[in-house]
């Protein structure tokens, strides 16, 4: 009887707990947009992961390796719907401009150039990295890009060639005298790495 | 026995114990050997480029799909179907020409018909770029199955059919029946399908994804220059021509929200299909969907209008006065039809016009041609007044500020030039190089390249010249004549084609000229500036009148024609400047600018001449006592004038002998024509040296004035010798021209028998009378 009563309090307790819904809204809809994009940067990453079998969470039976070579696409520029009149002045032949700052306006991590290495990634006994562990290694792949980029330079270079077009642009127009600055900015909003979905399932 | 079965028992365990152990294993239904830890090893990231680019993104679609594998396949197969069906087209098309072409060519080619290999010789030979393609054959087999019905015949049999057909309805109607062969041509490919999907492992293999991910759109600057850009000042529009809104990047990463949201949401899949390959293409195709979806929700549109308010909204901060409006146009013909059709066509816009007319040409020739019919039927408006476009509208633009400068007279004098050399050696067929075509232009070919009638009388006028005929064992063991003959074929059209095009040309530049001339408002020549006529003012002068082509300058190069152009010449000078002798001429020209007078007195000495009934003389300081002749007849009273000046110069003459410095008659004009050279004036100094002026006394200003006066004596006196030659060479030609000459008492001489001279005349020897 008490064996009857304890699995009936399993079967309620496990029936009635209701799953956290973490799923984000998406809408399929078009936002408009100004955003004037002015480098394109290429960043390699190889994506080397391991997978490991143990017995009992302790002892260590196996290893599993998988290599891949990826790549991903930052563009970056300003958002020209920030710019506001109090940002220009205008003197005769004389403009001083502050652009808005900087920033990723589009990363992309494409698919399609994800090179699996055949001679590094081995499945071991009982122990397969399945294309859904694919998956978790580009995903994490990603955080670390995102989350490096500050410290690849791109900033700088696309404040010069914004300000190259930009003063190549108003120098047509027929201003003689061009000041650009940038407003101060993130270039890149950091993601916090335990919000990973390895972490979550843990 | 009990022993051997206690260790088959034994055995027996170990094995279930095994099995037991691999089954959990397995299944792990307890998560005893997880759990599986994931770890991604630290690696660096590198830069690989940073490239400069120049994209506007002006519309961003979100979306999200679902995909499966089997749709995957099965859309990928219907792909390559479709694939199928167009590539069979494309033959078709190709095939359907070939076939025709080989026709037209008969008379050429003098084919014995009936002897089918020598026509599928030809056949191979001349259309090979077909048959090299790949999917020829299969195309080839569908035709011939259609053509004859399942018959067993062979791509001899179908080639040599269709190019004995004879008549052109029954050509087209077994064209039409070979197409239809589509249907087979792409059946094997639908049989497989078929198959396939029909297959068990096929339903296996399942891999189900919901992909999160984004479309951008938005213009591509990348490719942008001057060409693209009109900014209407009058209007406060800009146009931004040859850019469309795009989609410049769409995709499903990993994550849609970083560290929030994935990006691949795997909702099913077999262990099958557990495959990067199988992965990839329900990736490849969840992307694919996301941009038909972004598309379909009208992406491209928003980006467009967004891209233009956008653009609008950023030019009008920067150009003070404000933007009311960015259009964009998708190509040229866009901004063609859209723009250029709606407004007034200036010269200014005929000159962007023209450039993208040569731009476009080159991707679509037809496109622009029909482009070039239209512009003709409108009218450009400049100064009020409408006129036909045609190749020479945007210089119209010289008549924009009213005056015709300098610089434009001499951008029409040079591409008249340019044009009249150009049908010159066009008519030396000897010279016909590959150099003549610099003299048509890509513009040219646009508005002059003979059509309709006038190709049709060219081909005409090559085949009666050329209707030589080569038979195929000709062609093959005569080839490098055949070559020989079509490259010569080929560049007598063109060399038709290119007289055809430069006499329109210049017809065109004719018409140009002539509205020029009735438009200008003023007409910069030189130093002078001709207005044009007003009631208010009687002395401006009708800018219709001024033969702006030559340059003053142009006179005075050497001359080769006869004496009556020569005239002509000199009159159209005088004319021009309003002179009414080269020595008024000059005179005017010295006031205004004295180092042009030195050139153009160095250049008469030496190139100019001055035509006299018959004859000509060198310009000199009394070329313009010819008036005299004008009537024929040299009057009592100019030959009255001739005594005078005669006298005049005489008394100066001796004046200067004289010392009488104040008195004398030397005149600016006298200094322009016969002041000494520097080489002269120095002898004349060292001649003075040796009088010793400055050695007889010590150097004083009364002795330097003495010097002074006698290097001047010695100018003027070489300034009044050459008065005088000119005068004596000027007066005798006058007489010895002049048809009547009359002397005192009504005394005619019809002087073109005699031989006197003025002084002759004047003076005449008491014994010998007048001829």
């Amino acid at each position: 009887m008490r064996i009857q009563i304890l699995l009936l309090v399993l079967v309620l307790m496990t029936s009635c707990k209701k799953e956290e819904d973490q799923r984000y809204l998406v809408v399929s809809k078009i936002k408009s947009s100004a955003k004037l994009a002015t480098t394109e940067t290429i960043i390699d990453k190889v994506v080397l992961g391991t997978q490991e079998r143990k017995l009992l969470g302790l002892i260590r039976v196996n290893k599993a390796h998988f290599a891949a070579y990826t790549q991903a696409i930052i563009t970056a520029g300003i958002d020209l719907s920030k710019l506001e009149p109090n940002d220009i002045e205008i003197s005769d032949k004389r403009i001083e401009i502050v652009l808005p700052n900087v920033e990723v306006l589009d990363f992309s991590y494409p698919f399609s150039k994800y090179k699996i290495d055949s001679t590094i990634t081995r499945d071991k006994f009982l122990n397969n990295i399945t294309i859904l562990d694919h998956e978790q290694f580009y995903m994490d792949a990603e955080l670390e890009i995102r989350n490096n980029l500050k410290y690849t330079g791109i900033k700088k270079a696309t404040e010069e060639k914004t300000r190259t077009m930009i003063a190549g642009m108003l120098k047509n127009i027929g201003y003689e005298e061009i000041y650009i600055t940038f407003k101060p900015g993130v270039f890149i909003e950091e993601i916090n790495a335990d919000d990973s979905l390895e972490e979550k399932k843990k | 026995m009990l022993k051997f079965w206690s260790h088959i028992s034994l055995l027996v365990q170990i094995a279930i114990v095994a099995g037991a152990v691999i089954l959990f294993a397995f299944f792990d239904p307890f998560g005893l050997l997880s759990p599986r830890k994931l770890t991604l090893e630290d690696t660096p990231i590198s830069v690989r480029s940073i490239k400069e680019i120049g994209k506007l993104i002006t519309a961003e679609y979100y979306g999200e799909v679902l995909t499966s594998l089997q749709e995957s396949r099965i859309d990928k197969w219907t792909q390559e179907i479709e694939d199928d069906e167009a590539e069979f087209e494309n033959l078709d098309s190709m095939f359907q020409e070939a076939i025709r072409d080989l026709r037209d060519r008969k008379d050429e080619l003098n084919l014995k018909t009936r002897k089918t290999r020598n026509l599928y010789k030809v056949y191979n030979k001349l259309y090979g770029y077909l048959i090299d393609n790949p999917y020829y054959q299969n195309y080839i087999s569908a035709a011939i199955w259609k053509y004859y019905s399942g018959k067993n015949k062979s791509e001899q049999n179908l080639i040599r059919d269709l190019y004995e057909m004879d008549s052109e309805t029954k050509l087209t109607n077994k064209f039409t029946l070979i197409s239809q062969a589509k249907s087979r041509f792409v059946q094997k490919k639908k049989d497989f399908m078929q198959v396939k999907t029909a297959d068990k492992s096929f339903k296996k293999k399942q891999i189900v994804v919901l992909g999160r991910g984004s479309v951008k759109a938005g213009i591509d600057f990348g490719q942008f220059n001057e060409e693209n850009f009109q900014y209407d000042q009058n209007a406060s529009t800009i146009h931004l021509i040859g850019i469309k809104p795009e989609i410049l990047v769409s995709h499903i990463n990993p994550w849609f929200i970083p560290g929030k949201e994935k990006g691949f949401e795997v909702v099913v899949m077999t262990r099958k299909a557990d495959k990067p390959k199988y992965m990839l293409m329900v990736k490849q195709r969840s992307l694919e969907k996301l941009q038909q979806n972004a598309i379909n929700a009208g992406i491209l549109e928003r980006a467009k209008s967004n891209a233009e308010d956008n653009l609008r909204s950023f030019f009008s901060l920067l150009i003070p006065g404000g933007i009311d409006q960015v259009i964009i146009h998708e190509d040229f013909f866009a901004y063609f039809g859209e723009s250029i059709l709606s407004e007034q066509i200036t010269p200014l816009s005929m000159q962007s016009i023209d450039s993208l007319l040569i731009k476009e040409y080159v991707i679509d020739s037809a496109a622009t041609m029909s482009m070039r019919n239209s512009l003709s039927e409108r009218r450009i408006k400049v100064g009020g007044e409408l006129y036909p476009i045609d190749r020479y509208s945007s210089k119209l633009s010289f008549l924009d500020d009213d005056a015709l400068t300098p610089a434009e007279l001499n951008w029409l004098k040079n591409e008249k030039n340019r044009i009249i050399e150009g049908i010159e050696r066009l008519n030396k067929v000897d010279v016909y190089a590959d150099s003549i075509f610099a003299k048509v232009d890509l513009l040219d070919s646009i508005w002059f390249f003979p059509e309709g009638e006038d190709f049709l009388k060219i081909q005409n006028q090559i085949k009666e010249t050329y209707n030589k005929e080569f038979s195929w064992y000709k062609i093959k063991s005569e080839a490098d004549s055949y070559v020989a003959y079509q490259g010569k074929k080929r560049m007598a059209q063109a060399l038709l084609v290119h007289k055809f095009m430069l006499n329109r040309k210049l017809g065109s530049f004719e018409n140009l000229a002539a509205i020029l001339r009735k438009g200008a408002k003023q007409v910069v020549k030189g130093d002078v500036t001709y207005i044009v006529k007003d009631q208010n003012n009687e002395n401006e002068k009708n800018t219709s009148e001024v033969n702006y082509l030559p340059s003053l300058e142009e006179y005075f190069q050497p001359f080769q024609g006869n004496i009556y152009q020569l005239s002509k010449r000199i009159d159209a000078v005088l004319d021009i400047y309003e002179a009414s002798s080269m020595n008024d001429l000059i005179l005017k020209s010295y006031e205004t600018s004295p180092e042009v007078v030195t050139d153009l007195v160095e250049r008469a000495q030496l190139n100019g001449r001055v035509a006299v009934f018959g004859d000509t003389l060198s310009v000199n300081r009394y070329s313009n006592l010819f008036e005299y002749v004008q009537n024929d007849t040299l009057s009592q009273e100019e030959f009255q004038q001739l005594n005078t000046m005669k006298l005049l110069i005489e008394s100066d003459a001796e004046l200067i002998q004289q010392y009488k410095f104040d008195s004398l008659g030397v005149q600016l004009i006298d200094t322009i024509w016969y002041y000494p050279p520097k080489g002269l004036i120095k002898k004349f100094k060292k001649k003075a040296d040796k009088k010793k002026f400055d050695t007889w006394f010590w150097q004083s200003d009364e002795r330097e004035e003495q010097r002074a006066n006698y290097v001047s004596k010695q100018i003027q006196t070489h300034m009044t010798k050459g008065r005088i030659s000119d005068f004596n060479e000027t007066a005798n030609a006058l007489v010895v021209n002049a048809k009547v000459v009359e002397l005192d008492g009504g005394f005619e001489t019809n002087t073109s028998t005699h031989t006197a001279t003025f002084q002759q005349l004047l003076f005449p020897p008491e014994d010998q009378p007048i001829p």
